[in-house]
């Protein structure tokens, strides 16, 4: 019994470890996406006036939703109500996939507009240089939170399928919980990204 | 297994980050200033942390809570030093 406890702490320990050597990556990003900001605030004014605000919202939205639904799927397997389990599971995965589609379109509206650094920048106008700053830390903070939300659908894909076939036992669904724990830690990523780069620039 | 929380209190921190969304689109919509940013990322920490308290169950299980609280002291502190260091380096870009 001992045993299983242990195991069980290693693999949620294990995913701590995983999410704060996660955030050391990605503070290194926000860090340097606010020196930007401070030394060229007038460009990143510019920048994030082609934010679509509307997408966004929706977006964070859907995440939060995603993110009640995963903890609710975790509820139910707890309670035995398997069936309820794997449709808000379905209901994550469908939910995170809306959430990357919206993403491309915006993504898209950005390559149209010529907003694309490296390849395709074309920007008349003052601050040139700090623009396309503040457009290389956008698709590099959304580029990498983007391939998150996709390994954490390829994770949630694999779990509602052990949850269909009720692999876990009620007393220890683990698999549940540690991908509930990559999922959500996906969802405060976002969070702090939104006002970031959608909203604080605004005015 | 019992579960850590209530379907309800899941709900509840629903409605309450939706509610928290709502107020940062409505700020950003208000010239604050340099206050701006202050104020998104408060409404920002204060989600999240509605998510690691409920949904990451931190909450219920304090040594999760400790580490958290930990390490985001010392990413905080990381942060500070950095950010106050470029702060005395003006035009450092």
């Amino acid at each position: 019994m001992n045993n299983v406890n242990d195991e069980k702490l290693t693999d949620k320990i294990g995913m701590w470890v995983f999410l704060a050597s996660e955030l050391c990556f990605l503070l290194g990003l926000f860090l340097a996406f606010l020196i930007y900001r401070r030394e060229v605030h007038n460009a990143f004014h510019l920048g994030a006036s082609h934010m679509n605000v509307f997408a966004g919202t929706i977006n964070t939205a859907i995440l939060l939703t995603s993110s009640l639904c995963v903890v609710s799927a975790d509820w139910a397997y707890k309670t035995q109500k398997f069936k309820q389990s794997f449709y808000l599971i379905i209901a994550t995965i469908f939910l995170g996939a809306i959430f990357l589609v919206i993403k491309s379109f915006e993504y898209a509206q950005h390559v149209q507009d010529h907003l694309l650094p490296g390849f395709d920048f074309q920007y008349v106008g003052k601050d040139i240089r700090g623009i396309k700053m503040f457009f290389v830390l956008y698709y590099l903070m959304t580029g990498i939170h983007a391939l998150h939300v996709l390994a954490g659908l390829l994770v949630l894909i694999f779990i509602a399928l052990k949850v269909y076939k009720k692999s876990y036992s009620t007393d220890d669904p683990r698999g549940l919980e540690v991908a509930g724990l990559y999922w959500h830690f996906v969802d405060i990523v976002w969070v702090f990204i939104f006002p970031l780069l959608y909203l604080v620039d605004r005015l | 297994m019992k579960p850590e929380f209530t379907l309800r209190t899941y709900f509840v921190c629903y409605m309450a980050l939706i509610i928290l969304l709502a107020l940062t689109v409505t700020m950003s919509n208000i010239h604050l200033g340099k206050w701006a940013l202050a104020v998104a990322l408060s409404i920002a920490l204060l989600k999240s942390f509605i998510i690691l308290s409920y949904f990451m169950h931190t909450k219920t299980n304090k040594n999760y809570g400790l580490v958290i609280g930990g390490l985001a002291l010392f990413f905080l502190g990381v942060f500070l030093l950095l950010f106050s260091d470029f702060g005395m380096r003006i035009g450092a870009i």
